[in-house]
């Protein structure tokens, strides 16, 4: 009998990230995570987190309208989920509770 | 027009799973294609071709990464009878491969051994490598029929053994194209006590490749004929590198089965290994006698297993289903009330 999945409602400090950044508003891509990070999250495994991250149902992606001139493959957009944006929350709050000094 | 990635992404379709096309090909090659178009189109050259490099190094880089996640997720879900099995078929492949091991390079070594020669540990070491890219293929395939077979192992078990298969396969090309090699020539001058000039099989990968370029000049000017050993042997390297990838993947298409006893798979497996090599001899005679493209007489056990596999896997899925359907049946007589089973 396959053991329950542990890691399902837990948030690593790059989920965390991306939530922060997929939260301040809108939607983005893989790439402008990356730019938007300013070197935290890298090219190579940003969609290994996004892939994990969905699966986890912290957020949710949809396909963007092909590239102008036809023939390239569309890009994918993230956003955050009401899930994701509780999970983000209440861990924020918790470490501000725990560690008062990330709050300043 | 051919976009960066476009090959990449067929090649990926035909091994990976849709949900990983969905989520972390196309979206990793989507962005390699708008980023390398937006700098073509403001006729960036140099910063075009960065693209393309980085681009394609974070595809693999999410690839590995990706593979390794899978793995753990798969290590994260074995029960305890998955963790016996792989315990049992792991150190079954280990002590078949040291023993075979030994044995084969016992062969060239007892004769330099009864030297009672100082260097006799040395040399010792450098017989190991020629003999791994034999030992290994055969401890696997044994390995997982005596590991796998006798039970209905699961499919995670049989999914990291084939793990394990394709990192033995990797770890024989490595020996294969550059370690024996070179073991093998410090071998010659070690017990020659002076340099000698490099034979085929001392050649590295890279250097018979060189030495197989048209108009690439041959310093140990052999005869023309000769370039058709050269080529066997180029090929052959990358084909034995698949052995233990192929040998394993019969032994798991074997152990699939529903079967008692592991007499038979035993047997069986001692077949598609002396076939393999059988069919390695014969085709390699055809290759030099120019009756076939060495490339062809270099991969032809290799298909020959991989097709034998596939349809011993097919033949196991069919009975397995019919199985199945009167586990069903039998299911069903036993769970209805005594009633309707009864016909009262």
């Amino acid at each position: 009998m396959p053991k329950p999945h542990p890691r399902v409602l837990t948030v690593s400090p790059k989920e965390l990230l991306v939530l922060e950044l997929l939260v301040r508003g809108r939607e983005l891509y893989g790439l402008q995570l990356v730019t938007a990070s300013k070197g935290r999250l890298k090219r190579g495994t940003v969609y290994v987190t996004l892939g994990r991250m969905e699966e986890k149902g912290y957020i949710a992606s949809k396909l963007d309208d092909p590239p102008p001139g036809a023939g390239g493959l569309p890009r994918r957009l993230y956003a955050p989920t009401a899930l994701g944006r509780r999970m983000r929350n209440a861990w924020t709050s918790g470490v501000k509770r725990l560690v008062p000094e990330f709050a300043r | 027009m051919r976009r960066p990635g476009d090959r990449l992404r067929t090649i990926a379709a035909r091994v990976c799973r849709a949900r990983t096309m969905e989520r972390l090909i196309d979206p990793a090659l989507a962005d390699l294609q708008v980023e390398y178009e937006n700098a073509v189109l403001r006729g960036r050259k140099w910063e075009s071709r960065w693209v393309w490099i980085s681009g394609h190094l974070a595809f693999f880089q999410a690839v590995v990464v990706h593979g390794g996640a899978r793995t753990i997720g798969i290590l994260d879900e074995l029960t305890d009878e998955d963790r016996r099995t792989l315990i049992r078929t792991s150190g079954s492949s280990a002590a078949i491969i040291a023993i075979g091991t030994v044995v084969l390079a016992a062969v060239p070594f007892l004769r330099f051994l009864t030297r009672s020669d100082p260097n006799a540990a040395r040399l010792a070491l450098y017989v190991i490598p020629q003999a791994l890219p034999i030992s290994v293929p055969v401890g696997l395939t044994f390995g997982i029929l005596w590991g796998l077979g006798g039970a209905a192992a699961s499919r995670r078990s049989r999914t990291l053994v084939l793990i394990a298969a394709v990192t033995s396969s990797v770890a024989s090309f490595t020996m294969l194209a550059w370690v024996a090699p070179v073991a093998n020539q410090a071998f010659r001058v070690s017990v020659a006590r002076h340099s000698l000039a490099k034979g085929t099989n001392e050649l590295t990968l890279g250097e018979l490749g060189r030495l197989l370029e048209p108009g690439a000049r041959d310093p140990m000017t052999r005869p023309a004929s000769h370039s058709r050993g050269l080529a066997l042997n180029y090929h052959t390297r990358w084909a034995l590198a698949g052995a233990p990838l192929v040998l394993s993947f019969f032994a798991v298409a074997l152990t699939s089965r529903r079967q008692r006893g592991r007499l038979m798979p035993g047997l069986a497996g001692f077949a598609a290994i002396f076939g393999y090599y059988v069919i390695m001899s014969e085709a390699r005679g055809f290759a030099l006698d120019r009756t076939v493209p060495a490339f062809a007489a270099a991969w032809a056990p290799n298909a020959a297993l991989l097709i034998l596999s596939v349809a011993v896997m097919r033949a196991g899925s069919g009975r397995s289903g019919l199985e199945r359907a009167g586990d069903a049946h039998l299911a069903r007589t036993h769970t209805m009330p005594p009633d309707q089973s009864t016909g009262t």
